[in-house]
């Protein structure tokens, strides 16, 4: 995933020289950003995602992403490790998760969700 | 960081081992598991639990550390003479549940042999800290707390970078306080040392999923880690390493951006 912002343009009294600091100048400036990985596509986007103001369904359950994560070749990543997406999913918003084994994200959730609220009670 | 206590008490959270044999043997299977320190101990530090004297403490740890040479060890102690022994075999850090208040040699003992040394926050002692805890602000008081351990430590000689600092769910303090420290975990963070997390099994999580037992699930003590990791901590002491390393590989991974580390 690319981040592009350009023609960011400034103005300060910033630098080494003495005119530099008394007058002033412009400062332009062209940004790339550059992610790789498929995680980095949920994980940047995550919180533009919940910006759009409705609830967020993410289904990261078993996902070969979650593999990779472990060095693991393979095509399905292990429930631990969709517990642990899910959770961090959960703490940068998500409300809705979209999973195979059900019990222990609904245990893990619920654990993540009185750690944010900081209380017991709901 | 994997739990191993060698007790004979009857505290059933599946973290004790009666011989030093099998607590070997599972010490070395959650290195297996990714763990990359495990924690020895031989003094129960649960609510309610009694002292056991400074020799059966000795005969309990020492045997586990004796079995496992070269391995990345944490002895999990209060007493100066056991920590001593225990860093003569080997054993890589200290992780002191009275933060250097229970022993005046330990200070000591961790200085000169320039290890790792983790402070935990207690109200009380294990035998009286769930006798109604009170505070006025639990997430302030053990900020306080810790930073003031952070400067006795460095006052006796402990190198700052070797220091870490561990809130201590479950010691001294009610479910709401437990909860109230993971969440404003960033107040800990900000003392600039690694934060240790003890939460696995801890009876706060049975009282979040409503049940009135004494040990949290497995599955809600990595919901928790998890949660504590994206509020900053670094390190977790848990029963049930494979699922944690998973879990927290994951959620990394999420932080990250990207599946390389």
């Amino acid at each position: 995933m690319t981040i592009e912002l350009a023609g960011i343009e400034l103005f300060g009294f910033h630098g080494v020289l003495e005119a530099e600091r008394t007058q002033g100048q412009r400062f332009l400036v062209d940004l790339d950003l550059t992610l790789d990985g498929e995680a980095a596509t949920a994980a940047a986007a995550s919180d533009r995602i919940v910006a759009l103001g409705r609830p967020v369904l993410v289904g990261v359950s078993r996902k070969s992403t979650l593999a990779r994560v472990l060095g693991d070749d393979g095509p399905v990543g292990t429930d631990a490790a969709s517990v642990g997406a899910a959770v961090a999913a959960f703490d940068r918003g998500a409300t809705v998760l979209r999973v195979h084994d059900v019990r222990p994200h609904v245990e893990a959730l619920a654990a993540a969700a009185a750690v944010e609220r900081g209380s017991i009670v709901v | 960081m994997g739990i191993v206590n060698v007790t004979p008490d009857s505290f059933s959270d599946g973290g004790s081992f009666r011989s030093a044999v099998e607590a070997a043997a599972a010490a070395q299977a959650m290195l297996d598991a990714g763990a990359a320190l495990v924690d020895v101990g031989g003094e129960s530090t649960r609510p309610n639990a009694d002292p056991v004297s400074l020799d059966e403490e000795l005969g309990r740890v020492l045997p586990v550390l004796e079995a496992l040479p070269g391995r990345p060890l944490s002895v999990d102690t209060s007493r100066a003479e056991v920590a001593r022994s225990a860093l003569a075999l080997g054993a890589v850090m200290v992780n002191d549940v009275t933060a250097l208040r229970g022993d005046p040699k330990l200070a000591e003992v961790v200085a000169d042999a320039g290890v790792d040394v983790c402070l935990m926050h207690m109200r009380g002692t294990p035998r009286t800290m769930q006798d109604a805890p009170r505070y006025d602000d639990v997430v302030s008081d053990v900020t306080s707390f810790l930073e003031e351990r952070i400067a006795f430590a460095v006052e006796a000689g402990i190198a700052e970078d070797r220091i870490c600092v561990d809130p201590g769910i479950g010691f001294g303090k009610t479910p709401d306080h437990n909860l109230e420290l993971l969440r404003r975990l960033d107040r800990i963070v900000s003392l600039g040392r690694p934060v240790l997390v003890g939460v696995s099994r801890k009876s706060t999580l049975a009282r979040v999923l409503g049940e009135p037992g004494a040990v949290g699930s497995d599955a809600a003590s990595v919901g928790a880690a998890v949660a504590a990791f994206d509020r900053g901590a670094a390190l977790f002491r848990v029963h049930d390493v494979r699922p944690h390393v998973e879990a927290l590989a994951a959620a990394a991974a999420v932080e990250r951006g990207s599946v390389l580390a």
